[in-house]
Parts: structure tokens; C-alpha cells; sequence
């Protein structure tokens, strides 16, 4: 392949090539030395490296935050840059909370056009669990919303794994307290089957997968399986109420009474009607 | 293949309603709609960036009102890759000047560079490539530190000192180091330089997103991915050819992603500024 053009370079950047051009132009880049070097160089023009507020000094960049020291309380941190300014309120009422389970939220704030959001490094992120429920239903009460819910429990503020991003959230709605219900319901299902609830490589494969109910799983208990479901409906309004009512219906098996005596009148209702029709 | 008499009417019409200041010979930008559209001119027109295009084309005419609008709109981008490049040898100022005078002024054997813009990405795009490319030609000097000697794409993504492969017995360092190069060269060719980028060129996740049009997570996960897969290829390897015991193995191979993580955080400290 000759070098690409600079038309081609640029469409690259702006993320506009057919996916075909757009590996061969990758694979040219790895044999191409100026190539390289011009998608390099490029890189620090499109993206400068990033800065922190004063208060930081960056370490090592992770997966989806940043490891830095705190220089005022002198001891590591983890620093989340978002560009969604919404993050502020809910860290804000995520330090007043300060709940078991919740990470420390040492700092928020805003750095050039980023929100970004520093939380104590804890051993991990913590992993879902029966508390998760009560901690998040609390932040939901303060009138926050955590948005990056998974089956580990970080701070606020990161992206989200798009598996665990509710259907209207994935169509471009901001997270609400609905979609952190669905999130912890596909982790809650994720932890209880062993596999996700909906399978999709891509946000919109995911997407139409979240339009139908997830299939029964004999790993969980009947009412366990109906108040995932019902936490996993593609209509936000026909999700529990809140996480506490999902709580209840996750812990309380429904009477048995009402169903059975359902069963039994139907029972008597088709052997009428079986006779009738011998008849 | 040239458009139309009712195309290239339609094409001056949006271009008069985007930049009713601009004075543009309708032959000119028909000329350059049928050099830039290929075969499909009904689908070129439909997606280029018309205005862009008919500036560009009267800039590379000498219109006046065209290299100013040029200049005006994309000056901070301009200001920004010359500052990138400025060093004692070439100021903020002259990086400008000649910039400008590639783009806008003939040379002998070559028309202004303007006249190359397609319009099938922004202008915008367009100049800061072609700008980087001119700089890094124009600079091209031994001091720089993240040079990329990409002559063989293997040798320099594995730094047997950076592995430090003393800590592995020494009977294995060999086959260890040969392995790795080995791994790095199964990799999928642009997998390998997501890495390279990654390790040596020291760019970060959000860079290598923003320079390849891919999203954030689908950058991190394609490197997870790729330094996984260059750990599992070397230790299959080392086992074919050592037939060591899995234990050995682990411990050689946990060893060797420790070290891996040393490397990345070597090469972002050691940042140029």
C-alpha cells in the first residue's frame, strides 16, 4: 500500500473511514516509519497530554482514570476526567453520604472544559454486593445517580461498560436513577446465572437485545428471575419504583396462595370446557 | 468524470449561499469537483465539504478574501501545531510563514498544497496533517527523543533491558527475549502499533483514541488485548521450545507482565514535555 493521503490520514482522525480502509491504513502504519511517525506526532497535536489541577501530580495513566498523588493529603489517588458536568452533584452527595461501600470522594471539581473526580484508592473497587442495593438506593434518596454501575462498584464519574448501560441510556439519555436499577440488575443477573442477561458486540447489537425479556435461568430462584426482569424492561417508567422496592422483591418470595388457586380454577375451567366439547 | 451543467449550477448556488463574498470562477470549482470525485460525482457532491472545497480552490488561485478566510478560521489550529514544532532552529513565526507559503504559493515544478484538499474530510482535519507532515520533514533532527526507528517493527517494542530478563534464570533469558520478538511479530499488523504507540512513542489511551477515530474503551480494550496476546503467543512458544513445566512457565511469565507494566510507566514518565 503507498502512504495515504493526507485526506486519508485526516478522515482516520475524525473516525469518518469505511471500517475496511480504515484497518489497512492501521497496517500501513505498522510497517511505515513516517507514517508512523506522522500519526505520532499528530497525536499530541489532536490530544495534548493531559494536565491535572495543581493539586495533582499524574503518575500512570489506567484503563479508565488516572493513578495520581495528592499533594495536599499526600497519598495516591484516583482520578476520573469526565465531560459530563453532572458528575459534580453526585460526587457532592456522595461525600456526604460517606457510606460503607462507597468510595471515598476526596475531591470534585472542574479543570479546563473536564469535570474530574478524585476518590481514595481503595483495595480494588468493590466488588456487587446485598449492600450495594441499600448504598445506592441511599445516593438515589439524596437525589443522585452513580451512572457507571457494573458488577464492581467504583466511584462516580467513569465510563460506563456499555453491557451494564440501560437501553435509553445507550440511545443518548442522561443516566437517572432507573438506569443504575437496570445496571445493578444486569450485574446482579451476571453474578447469579454466570453470564449476562443480553449479548450484543456493539451498543446498538445491545440495544435490540435489552427490547426482550432476558431468557429464564434455572440458577435463579422464579421470584428472583421476575424482579430481575422487571428491573431489566426496556421502559424505564416499568421498572421498580425505586431500589428498595426491588430489594423487597428480590428478598421476599411471592405468596404462593394467589397463583395456585389461579392454577386451579383454570384446571377446572379447561376440564369444562373438554367435557362440553365430548359432549 | 466532470459534473454536470445542473450539478455544477447547484454546487455554485450552495457555495454562493455559504460564502456569498467569495468571487469563484464556476469553471475553477467545477475543475476541482471533477479532479477530487472519482467516478460519483452524485455521491462526492452529496458528501463534500463544499465551502471548504471552494475556498481551497480559490486560494489555490491567489484569491485573496479565500487565504484570509483560511487563515482566520484556522489559526489557532495552525498556532498549535507550529508551537508543537517550534525549537531554536525555527520560531513559532517562521513555521508560519513557511507553512503559509506551501500552501498558498506555487512552486516551480508544484501547485499550492491547497489545491490537494479533497473536501471529503474538514478542512480543518486536512491542514493540521498536512501541516505536521510539512513540520516533521521540515525538522526531521536527531535529537528527538520519541524518533521512531521502525525499520524492523519487533526489536525496539521489546527492550530486553526494560524486561529485566536478569531476573529470569539465566538459561531461559534468551529463549524468553527471542519469544517475545517472536509473539510481537504474530500480532495483527495494527494491533502492533497501537502498542508500539502505546510503549514506545508513549501515547496515551485518550491520544491513540483521538489519532485513530476509535473510542476511548475500544482503544484500552484493543491494547489489553493485544499485550495479552503477545504474553499467551511467547509463553506457547518458550513451552514448545524449552519444555518447561507450567510452573516454571507462570513464574517466568508473571515476571515478564510485571516488567511490561514497568515499561509503560517508564516510557509516560519519561515523556517529553
Amino acid at each position: 500500500m503507498t502512504c495515504p493521503s493526507a485526506a486519508a490520514i485526516s478522515q482516520l482522525l475524525e473516525g469518518t473511514l469505511a471500517e475496511p480502509a480504515r484497518v489497512a491504513i492501521e497496517s500501513h502504519l505498522d510497517g511505515c516509519a513516517s507514517c508512523g511517525e506522522l500519526v505520532s506526532e499528530l497525536a499530541w497535536v489532536v490530544a495534548p497530554p493531559r494536565t491535572a489541577p495543581p493539586r495533582y501530580r499524574l503518575v500512570r495513566e489506567l484503563t479508565d482514570a488516572w493513578l495520581a498523588d495528592d499533594l495536599e493529603r499526600n497519598e495516591p489517588v484516583e482520578l476520573v476526567f469526565t465531560d459530563d458536568p453532572t458528575v459534580l452533584r453526585t460526587a457532592q452527595i456522595w461525600r456526604e453520604l460517606a457510606q460503607p461501600g462507597l468510595v471515598e470522594v476526596v475531591d470534585a471539581g472542574t479543570h479546563g472544559d473536564e469535570t474530574y473526580v478524585a476518590t481514595r484508592i481503595v483495595d480494588g473497587v468493590t466488588a456487587i454486593e446485598p449492600r450495594t442495593l441499600e448504598t445506592v438506593g441511599a445516593l438515589h434518596r439524596a437525589g443522585g445517580v452513580h451512572g457507571s454501575l457494573g458488577p464492581l462498584v467504583g466511584g462516580p464519574g467513569r465510563p460506563n461498560d456499555p453491557a451494564y448501560r440501560a437501553p435509553e441510556v445507550l440511545h443518548g439519555a442522561a443516566p437517572s436513577a432507573k438506569s443504575d436499577q437496570f445496571a445493578l440488575c444486569v450485574a446482579l443477573w451476571e453474578a447469579g446465572v454466570g453470564r449476562r442477561p443480553f449479548a450484543g458486540a456493539t451498543p446498538g447489537a445491545l440495544a435490540v437485545a435489552m427490547q426482550s425479556a432476558p431468557p429464564a435461568s434455572g440458577a435463579l430462584a422464579p421470584h428472583v428471575v421476575a424482579a430481575l426482569r422487571r428491573g431489566l424492561d426496556p421502559d424505564p417508567e416499568r421498572r421498580w419504583p425505586d431500589l428498595d422496592a426491588l430489594t423487597a422483591a428480590l428478598e421476599r418470595p411471592p405468596t404462593r396462595r394467589w397463583p395456585y388457586a389461579i392454577l386451579a380454577l383454570a384446571a377446572i375451567a379447561i376440564t369444562f370446557a373438554v367435557v362440553l366439547a365430548a359432549l | 468524470m466532470p459534473a454536470t451543467s445542473d450539478q455544477l449550477a447547484v454546487a455554485c448556488a450552495r457555495v454562493r449561499e455559504a460564502l456569498p463574498a467569495l468571487e469563484l470562477a464556476e469553471s475553477d470549482l467545477g475543475a476541482a469537483i471533477t479532479e477530487h470525485a472519482g467516478d460519483d460525482v452524485e455521491g462526492y457532491l452529496a458528501l463534500c465539504h463544499l465551502a471548504e472545497l471552494a475556498l481551497a480552490c480559490g486560494a489555490s488561485h491567489g484569491n485573496g478574501f479565500a487565504i484570509a478566510e483560511i487563515e482566520r478560521t484556522h489559526r489557532a489550529l495552525l498556532d498549535s501545531v507550529c508551537n508543537r514544532f517550534a525549537s531554536p532552529g525555527h520560531s513559532r513565526d517562521d513555521l508560519m510563514q513557511i507553512l503559509r507559503s506551501k500552501l498558498f504559493v506555487a512552486e516551480p515544478d508544484r501547485r499550492p498544497r491547497i489545491a490537494d484538499y479533497d473536501g471529503r474530510g474538514s478542512l480543518a482535519g486536512w491542514l493540521r496533517v498536512l501541516a505536521v507532515r510539512e513540520f516533521i520533514d521540515l525538522t526531521r533532527r536527531k535529537d528527538r527523543t520519541r524518533e521512531l526507528a521502525m525499520t524492523d517493527a519487533t526489536p525496539e517494542l521489546i527492550e530486553p533491558r526494560d524486561l529485566a530478563l536478569e531476573t529470569i534464570k539465566a538459561e531461559y533469558r534468551g529463549a524468553v527475549a527471542q519469544a517475545l520478538v517472536d509473539a510481537a511479530r504474530r500480532l495483527e499488523p495494527g494491533d502492533r502499533h497501537l502498542l508500539r504507540q502505546h510503549l514506545v512513542a508513549g501515547l496515551t489511551i485518550d491520544q491513540l483514541a483521538a489519532v485513530l477515530g476509535i473510542h476511548r474503551a475500544t482503544a484500552a480494550r484493543r491494547i489489553a488485548r493485544a499485550r495479552e496476546q503477545l504474553a499467551t503467543i511467547a509463553r506457547t512458544l518458550v513451552a514448545e521450545r524449552l519444555a518447561l513445566a507450567d510452573t516454571d512457565l507462570g513464574e517466568i511469565f508473571s515476571m515478564v507482565a510485571s516488567k511490561l507494566d514497568l515499561t509503560i510507566r517508564r516510557m509516560l514518565e519519561s515523556r517529553p514535555a
